[in-house]
């Protein structure tokens, strides 16, 4: 049975950014995406938090990577976006832009 | 250049305080940004914020094991309300208390702990079939080790609270617990409940707290994850044969015991008399389908439990599989049937129900082979073609030679009468057998063909195992019957009617081989050279303590019923029954006397009791008592006093002990004030045993009696 929940504003952020950034999506590089766009200082402990929430629901997939010296000999875990995630997203956009379409110009002007 | 490293406190922190023991990823790029130039401020307010975020995700996943803990814990009071009726009434409390110290101290800890333990794990194993989906992804070493904690934290818990509540409310809570009840202590909200049901709160939560889903330790290294996101293949499809295998084996082998618990709680025979034919075969027939359901309860549990890979991705539908075992099952109910009464067909049913019920499981599952993957060994990947030949080693099938082993170890079983090891030897040698020679289709057959042959199967085989069933059942009637006219003949010696029993006809009674009867008698005693002594008995003698001691110099006899005493053709020998084994030769059980003629009378209001004092030499485990009988053997007097029955205390289950050397042992009988007997000339000792020396006698020797003077 497909799952018929819809994305919230921060895991449809998170999303897009893994998406958006591919193989190189990991923590500094998300939450980087993430300031940038929202113009505003994110906790890196949220970002995994709601990577961890969306791995559960099967729309992302990690993997562990290299430990390298720069990160104190620390792993990067790699996101990437899956079949699940980007049917979801599009299912997300497909109803926000239908309910923007149906507000009037003058309402979102005020 | 000095590279910079954040607040050691705050990494502390990040490393200890989050909750999972942290993120090494986390902690990596934090420890990243930081040294691209950003301040200790930034990096304790991150770490701050993910230790908060991920202690309220941990908690809030755990929502639901709070929720459990608490509502299980209720049960504490009610639970310690029956503990302390268990301790104030069990007689398994009565035995303990009777130990030595500290074996007593001990074992009553043990068993409290035990207790209270035993509500821990029905929670967890409750809380882990709720959550059925979330268990699954568990793993087995999580589960195992939840149900592990429980046991070491439980008592620590306890204490704690034991302390606390005592800190609280010192010198404790007035509460009188005899009046409590378990129902009443479901709803109790005292102070003293609550501090009961602590420790089961916390321990609950303690053990529970890592059975969570394996969400993050899913992570892959990142080569497999590049190729491996898009793999749904199925779980069993990833099984290699020896997992299927295994796993097949293991729901067969559930059903079957599930079947023989069912078989030995619920098959009993009906009555003594032997049932008409009709109720015969509707009892066999129940008793036959009680099995097989049995059998199919006991593998579904497994099946669908969470730790089992069949429980989504079946290769076979368990109805399918259940009437395919069910084949083999409905030939447990006959097993155990014949088991019971020693019966060597036990091991032939046994054979049959293995051999029907692996055959038609390797029939069926022979698809699912075919699609299971064998697992790759990366050691010979590309190589050994060059030396192939050179190489070549014949390929190692030790099935014939288990086959083999399980036929010379069945009927050496049969041989020593231990049906029940001979069934589990025959019965491997013919899975075995039928695992490796049956020739399976190698197509699945469609549903409805599939089910419509199962079931055609089930009915054909289920026929001769309700007819196995019957016979085990008028068989079985039959030798109880058989068991309680022995009892009967060895209980009416003592009798006063006389009653002639009709004589055997000596083909009947002599069997193939053997005696009709036998007489053992002691070897004659060497003569003594000892001083005149009074031959007088101190027994008469007023106000004497001393007791009377008869050495017995008397004979064993050996009868079969419905024979009372030794026929004119019995078979006389000197030997002692402590080295000799008296075996019956044909279905009759072996009745076992030992007789001592007095020199004189005695009268029987001086004794007030007499040991019997044996040499036990039996080595067979099993119940064995003692009857004594007295009797005026003078003519005209022909009475007789039966003493009742002594239990021998060497041949009781927690006395029983393999032995070297015979022990000696007395059994003491009391003599009863007032006797019709006045005077006795004889006693007879009559050997009462169990079913597991109905047809060997036991190896009991009688030494001495020892007359107490009244």
């Amino acid at each position: 049975m497909p799952d018929r929940s819809y994305l919230g504003e921060f895991e449809l952020m998170l999303l897009l950014a893994v998406a958006h950034l591919g193989d190189e999506a990991y923590g500094v590089p998300i939450s980087r995406e993430l300031e940038k766009q929202r113009g505003r200082d994110v906790s890196v402990g949220s970002v995994y938090a709601a990577l961890e929430r969306l791995e559960s629901k099967g729309l992302v997939v990690s993997s562990l990577g290299d430990p390298t010296p720069e990160r104190g000999g620390k792993a990067k875990r790699y996101f990437r976006i899956t079949k699940q995630g980007l049917r979801q997203v599009r299912e997300t956009r497909r109803v926000l832009t239908r309910m923007w379409q149906a507000i009037p110009d003058p309402k979102l002007e005020s | 250049m000095k590279r910079r490293e954040p607040p050691p406190l705050a990494t502390w922190m990040l490393e200890h305080l989050s909750s999972g023991n942290g993120d090494e990823a986390l902690a990596g790029d934090l420890l990243e940004v930081f040294r691209s130039g950003r301040s200790n401020r930034w990096y304790w307010r991150q770490v701050c914020g993910a230790c908060a975020v991920s202690w309220f995700n941990s908690l809030r996943a755990r929502i639901p094991l709070f929720v459990f803990a608490l509502a299980w814990s209720m049960l504490a009071p009610a639970w310690t309300t029956i503990i302390n009726r268990i301790e104030t009434t069990s007689t398994l409390y009565v035995y303990i208390r009777q130990l030595e110290w500290p074996f007593s101290g001990l074992t009553e800890s043990l068993t409290w702990v035990g207790l209270n333990v035993g509500l821990l794990w029905t929670g967890i194993l409750i809380y882990f079939l709720i959550q059925l989906n979330q268990a699954r992804s568990m793993g087995r070493k999580t589960i195992r080790g939840a149900f592990l904690k429980a046991a070491a934290y439980f008592l620590p818990a306890y204490f704690a609270t034991f302390v606390l509540a005592n800190l609280f409310a010192y010198p404790g809570f007035d509460i009188d617990r005899r009046t409590l009840t378990p129902l009443t202590e479901l709803t109790d909200l005292r102070m003293w409940a609550d501090f009961l049901r602590a420790p089961y709160l916390i321990t609950l939560v303690g053990a529970l707290w890592k059975a969570m889903p394996r969400s993050r330790r899913n992570a892959q290294p990142r080569e497999a994850f590049l190729h491996d996101a898009e793999d749904e293949t199925p779980a069993i499809l990833k099984l290699d044969p020896f997992a299927l295998t295994r796993f097949f084996a293991l729901m067969a082998g559930a059903g079957l015991v599930n079947a023989m618990i069912a078989g030995i709680l619920v098959c009993r025979l009906s009555d003594t008399q032997p049932p008409d034919l009709g109720s015969l075969l509707v009892t066999a027939a129940t008793y036959v389908l009680i099995g097989a359901l049995a059998g199919v309860a006991g593998s579904w549990i497994y099946w669908k439990s969470p730790f089992s890979p069949f429980r989504e991705y079946s290769p076979l539908p368990f109805p399918r599989f259940a009437l395919v075992c069910a084949a083999g099952w409905v030939w447990v109910t006959p097993m155990m049937m014949l088991a019971e009464q020693v019966s060597p067909v036990t091991a032939f049913a046994a054979m049959i129900g293995t051999f029907i019920l692996t055959a038609g499981l390797r029939n069926e599952t022979y698809p699912a082979f075919l699609s299971a993957q064998p697992v790759p060994s990366t050691l010979n990947l590309g190589e050994g073609d060059l030396f192939a030949e050179s190489t070549y080693r014949a390929p190692f099938e030790p099935h014939g030679y288990i086959i083999a082993i399980g036929l010379y170890a069945a009927v050496a079983a049969v041989l020593t009468r231990s049906n029940y090891s001979a069934s589990l030897w025959l019965g491997l040698s013919a899975a075995v057998f039928a695992w490796k020679h049956t020739v399976p289709c190698r197509y699945a057959l469609a549903d409805r063909q599939g089910y419509r042959r199962a079931v055609l199967r089930l009915v054909l085989v289920a026929i001769p195992a309700i007819v196995l069933t019957a016979w085990a059942m008028l068989d079985g009637i039959a030798q109880r019957n058989r068991v309680a006219a022995a009892r009967a003949a060895a209980a009416a010696l003592h009798s006063e009617v006389k009653t002639v029993a009709p004589p055997r006809s000596k083909a009947s009674s002599l069997g193939s081989s053997g005696y009709e009867s036998l007489i053992l008698w002691p070897f004659p005693p060497k003569k003594e050279l000892v001083a005149p002594v009074p031959l007088i008995s101190p027994l008469l003698a007023p106000g004497t303590r001393q007791p009377l001691i008869l050495r017995f110099d008397g004979s064993y006899e050996y009868v079969q019923p419905p024979d009372k005493h030794p026929g004119p053709t019995a078979h006389h020998s000197r030997a002692t029954p402590l080295h000799v084994d008296i075996e019956s030769n044909n279905r009759a059980p072996v009745v076992m006397d030992a007789h001592q003629n007095l020199a004189g009378p005695i009268p029987t209001n001086r004794c007030s009791e007499i040991d019997v004092v044996i040499d036990n030499g039996d080595n067979r485990e099993g119940l064995i008592s003692l009857g004594l009988l007295l009797a005026d053997g003078l003519p005209g007097h022909q009475r007789t006093a039966y003493l009742g029955q002594q239990t021998i205390v060497s041949t009781e289950p927690g006395h029983f002990h393999e032995k070297p050397s015979p022990v000696t042992e007395a059994v003491r009988f009391a003599v009863p004030p007032v006797v019709k007997l006045r005077n006795f000339t004889e006693i007879t000792v009559l050997v009462l045993p169990d079913a597991e020396h109905m047809f060997i006698a036991p190896r009991i020797a009688i030494r001495e009696f020892r007359l107490m003077p009244r």
